[in-house]
């Protein structure tokens, strides 16, 4: 019973050939959209990966006469972009691609690709997933407004009920031939997805594994959201007197949900937990890096500490009787300091985001539309989460090489100065790290003590707990929005 | 015509759905006026604020260089050697200051004296806003209002001074202007999809054309007074918010901004009726009406929109703006090398010169350095500036092209029109950055310009040092641009319309 009606409901279906048009145009639309998106991917990929070895060489070729010089000479990194970028771009076009490593500084990162664009509108549907979550659910809408809402308005519901079909078997029939709709536009655009994403994963360094653990929730999850989409359409069509009303609400609740609550949402979020101003965080951090939280001049103090640190280490009661470059143990003290000074400044804009976040998160409790996005970009491997470990990978890299040539300038005491006796003397000290005695200028070998910047793509349990608000804010709204659909209205007909 | 208007009237005021969908439309209008004009107020008052302390700032500056009590100082001023400035400066500014103002202007007066130091004071610059900024956000969120006229960089300049939540640049901003261009098709659809073929539908189109009414007559009256309806919604919410919000509207610059974004709203209302009006014609039924209006939505305001701007961007590639920091560092790199080398070169430095005290040595190396600047330093900043310049033509043609979409989509159109009258359309955020890099270029040239051996300023020096003057809300904003969005939009409008009018047959019914 219930596979003969859900075959008379989809034949109906499929002879509206306005619609069947309709849905063919829009899968094509997701089509040509991935396929620009894995177009875009594989060009910035592999750029990126280019500039990087490029920046390697101009690293290893340097001409710098010491260790810190290198440091200020510096190195380019380039983000690596996740393969379902070509999916889900996210926020990773408003952030930048590139982020310069040099000592004192932890730069920003820069060039966005989103500076390339042009976005007249403020309207942007350009990735399948925009187009998916945001303009397929106004299809879903056209496809079952009148579902129930149209037999009312031509008469044939009593005909309908009247053939012995249950309204639950009728409805949930309808919801059947709904599913089926989405997952035929659904499927083709995801497989070819997870097909082609197996194949890239060496260019982002991500698993297949870990590619899937990603892949396959993110097509569960549009499949909860647009389902959603389809079985809340239909429970109003039930519930409304006419087409047109129920074409009204549901329109309405398009417009509020994926249009109006998310920006609303975002614009009070800022307004809520401003963020600090760029500049101000600049001088801040210049001002304290200066005369620290206490005031008084930071270098000076940490100077002494240094000098009473090492001669006390080495046994020595004057700071000349040290052989090792103590300008160099100063920069690594400041350095020190320095990164603590941003370290906390990040942790603030963290908590300041992480405010934001969480204001999104409430707000996504009446716009799935909201949950749905911040799954979408989590699992894609696009959010600021994502973003914010590619920088802190990237940070913690530059401290390490910061330190590494530091200390090579430190502990490589020149030939001039360095007899056999203080050399004996250094030795017996067991320096840390390892002492060595430089005879020339620092060369590319120096230079390749440094490893290269190597950065695994996290795992999608980076945000595990961030998610699990959204994932049953979907649930919710499937399940709920079916049942309420399956509910017979008081007034069938 | 008369008693037909009547007739729809009335028929109108029956309708419930149709007053529901005016009711949230206003609503909406009123959200995004609030969200606008909020946001308005915000840059109104920054605005306010930098013009006080730039002004400020300038009689700082004034009052520091007039100073000669600290001419005798070292005149290489450390922090811990700042002298209080001799005058009151609570008199000076007519305002009471709290401690840390004052610290930080103690600073800024020992700074502002010398020509090497002069640039570090906090220069800014930003932009004047439109009266009509709450119409829509435009291109704020990406192209900045103002910048920080960094102390030696021109490129560190342009780098972006606000922090964002990037899920915000990717949710985008609710403004009056997306509001119209993406949202009130939709409002039009709701509105319109049936307006002929619901009355075939109930059977009650032959009972009204057996009374002795033209059709083609009937259906204009009748799309013309639901059209209307949204129309005079807009603009009664539009109205009000800016009488409620204090704007003067006797203003005739504010007035004729007004006026023009009537005009716009009223034409692209009209083309989206014109599109239902040939829809209608089609003689299909009200879901499929629905369904194909749908589907026009789709294509002139998502695809054809995206389409275009992405042809615009493969066409006219441009530069990021911040990319520009990374390009001066390279060219002050090579900089620092030819300074190395120079120094190198260089006899005696300033210290020996100064323990020496001879006067010949000190001739000789100022030289050295005055050729430095003219040889090396100001062909550098000239390759910058010209560099900079170059980023904002090509940014600049970018811009035209889009302003030249608008005669190809309706939605480039109306959007172009509100940005404009708000003042944030990205020719004239453009044309602010470009006027920065300007300012900024003159700035430091005219420091260069002043001998080596003037290590301080003189009151003239100040009078001639460039002053950035923001340019009037008024002078930025393109009328012939806003007239061809209209015309295009009316245009665009007859199009559809007249197709109609010879599809409308007696067939329909």
């Amino acid at each position: 019973m219930y596979l003969t009606i859900l075959r008379k409901e989809l034949r109906q279906l499929i002879r509206d050939r306005w619609l069947c048009g309709g849905l063919v145009l829009f899968a094509v639309l997701v089509l040509i959209s991935l396929m620009n998106g894995i177009t875009k991917y594989q060009d910035v990929s592999s750029r990126q990966k280019s500039l990087q070895e490029a920046a390697r060489q101009d690293w290893l070729s340097q001409d710098s006469k010491s260790g810190h010089s290198a440091t200020h000479h510096g190195t380019s990194l380039y983000k690596v972009y996740s393969p379902l970028f070509a999916f889900d771009a996210g926020s990773d076009p408003a952030l930048g691609t590139t982020v310069r490593v040099e000592s004192h500084h932890a730069f920003p990162m820069t060039e966005p690709l989103a500076v390339g664009n042009v976005h007249p509108l403020n309207f942007d549907v350009s990735t399948p997933a925009l187009l998916l979550q945001l303009v397929f659910p106004l299809l879903v809408i056209l496809l079952t407004f009148s579902a129930v809402s149209g037999e009312r308005d031509q008469g044939t519901l009593r005909l309908v009920l009247s053939s012995g079909v249950t309204w639950r078997r009728w409805m949930l029939a309808k919801m059947g031939v709904s599913l089926t709709i989405l997952l035929a536009v659904l499927l083709v655009p995801l497989a070819w997805l997870a097909f082609w994403g197996c194949g890239v994963t060496s260019l982002s360094g991500i698993s297949t594994s870990d590619l899937m653990s990603r892949v396959v929730p993110l097509a569960l999850c549009t499949l909860l959201f647009l389902g959603g989409w389809s079985f809340v359409s239909l429970a109003v069509s039930a519930r409304t007197g006419s087409s047109k009303m129920s074409l009204i609400i549901l329109l309405s609740l398009w417009t509020g949900w994926s249009i109006v609550i998310p920006r609303i949402a975002v614009e009070f979020a800022q307004q809520r937990v401003p963020l600090p101003l760029a500049d101000d965080l600049d001088r801040e951090r210049e001002e304290m890096a200066q005369y620290g939280h206490e005031g008084g001049s930071v270098y000076h103090k940490l100077r002494g500490e240094v000098d009473e640190k090492y001669m006390q280490e080495y046994g020595v009661d004057s700071r000349e009787d040290l052989l090792i470059k103590m300008s160099a143990l100063y920069l690594t003290a400041v350095e020190d300091f320095t990164d603590q000074i941003y370290d906390e400044q990040i942790a603030k804009l963290d908590q300041a985001f992480a405010s934001q976040d969480r204001f999104l998160d409430a707000a996504s409790w009446v716009s799935p539309y909201l949950a749905m996005r911040s799954l979408s970009t989590a699992l894609s491997g696009t959010d600021r989460v994502h973003h914010q470990a590619f920088y802190h990978a990237v940070e913690q890299y530059r401290r390490k090489l910061v330190r590494i040539l530091n200390e090579f300038d430190a502990f490589n005491v020149t030939d001039e100065k360095l007899g056999p006796e203080e050399e004996q003397r250094l030795r017996r000290a067991g320096l840390s790290p390892p002492f060595r005695v430089a005879r020339e200028k620092p060369g590319p070998e120096v230079w390749a003590s440094v490893p290269p910047f190597e950065y695994r793509f996290p795992k999608v349990d980076i945000e595990t707990q961030r998610l699990w608000g959204p994932l049953a804010i979907l649930l919710v709204w499937f399940l709920g929005t079916g049942l309420w659909a399956t509910i017979t209205p008081r007034s069938k007909a | 015509m008369l008693p037909l208007l009547r007739q729809e009237w009335r028929l109108l005021r029956a309708s419930k759905p149709y007053w529901v969908t005016l009711l949230l439309l206003g609503l909406l209008t009123a959200l995004a006026f609030q969200i606008g004009w909020s946001r308005a107020k915000q840059t109104a008052e920054r605005d306010q604020r930098y013009r006080v302390e730039q002004a400020e700032l300038h009689l700082l500056v004034k009052e520091a260089v007039q100073d000669q009590s600290t001419r005798e100082g070292p005149p290489e001023m450390r922090r811990p050697m700042m002298k209080d400035p001799p005058v009151d400066l609570e008199k000076l500014f007519n305002r009471s200051l709290s401690d840390i103002e004052k610290g930080r202007f103690r600073v800024l007066w020992n700074f502002a004296k010398g020509r090497f130091s002069l640039p570090h004071l906090p220069w800014r610059t930003w932009k004047v806003p439109s009266s009509l900024e709450a119409l829509s956000v435009g291109e704020s969120d990406h192209w900045p209002s103002y910048y920080s006229i960094d102390r030696r960089r021109q490129g560190k300049t342009f780098s972006p001074p606000s922090l964002f939540n990037p899920f915000q640049s990717m949710i985008g901003a609710l403004d009056l202007s997306t509001l119209l261009t993406v949202l009130l098709p939709l409002f039009v659809i709701v509105v319109l999809h049936d307006f002929v073929s619901g009355d075939r539908e109930q059977g009650t189109l032959r009972l009204i054309l057996s009374q002795n009414v033209s059709f083609r007559k009937l259906v204009l009256t009748r799309l013309l007074v639901r059209v209307s309806g949204i129309v005079l919604t807009v603009l009664l919410v539009v109205v009000t918010g800016l009488i409620l919000t204090g704007i003067n509207l006797s203003d005739e610059h504010t007035l004729r901004l007004l006026g023009m974004f009537s005009l716009s709203l009223v034409a692209y209302t009209l083309f989206w009726s014109a599109v239902a009006w040939l829809i209608n014609s089609l003689g299909l039924t009200s879901v499929t009406n629905a369904i194909l209006m749908t589907m026009c939505w789709v294509v002139l305001v998502i695809v054809l929109p995206l389409g275009m701007s992405r042809v615009v961007a493969g066409r006219h590639p441009v530069i990021p703006l911040n990319a520009l920091a990374a390009k001066e560092n390279e060219i002050r790199a090579s900089v620092r090398k030819a300074r190395e080398q120079q120094r190198a070169n260089a006899p005696q430095n300033e210290e020996r010169r100064e323990r020496r005290g001879s006067r010949q040595e000190g001739n000789r190396q100022e030289t050295a350095v005055n050729s430095f600047i003219l040889n090396e330093l100001g062909p550098q900043r000239q390759g910058i500036a010209a560099e900079i310049a170059q980023v904002f033509e090509n940014h600049q043609s970018r811009s035209d092209a889009l302003d030249a979409c608008g005669i190809w989509s309706p939605a480039f159109a109306i959007k172009n029109t509100c940005d404009l009258i708000s003042g944030n359309s990205l020719s004239q955020s453009i044309e602010f950055s470009r006027k920065t890099g300007e300012f900024h270029a003159d700035l430091l040239a005219y420091l260069e310009k002043l001998p080596h051996r003037q290590s301080t300023l003189t009151v003239e020096d100040l009078q001639n040092m460039p002053v950035f003057l923001p340019a009037p809300a008024a002078r930025t904003i393109s009328w012939e641009r806003l007239r061809t969005n209209v015309m295009t939009l009316a245009i665009w409008s007859a199009i559809p319309f007249l197709i109609g009018w010879i599809g409308f047959r007696s067939r329909l019914l």
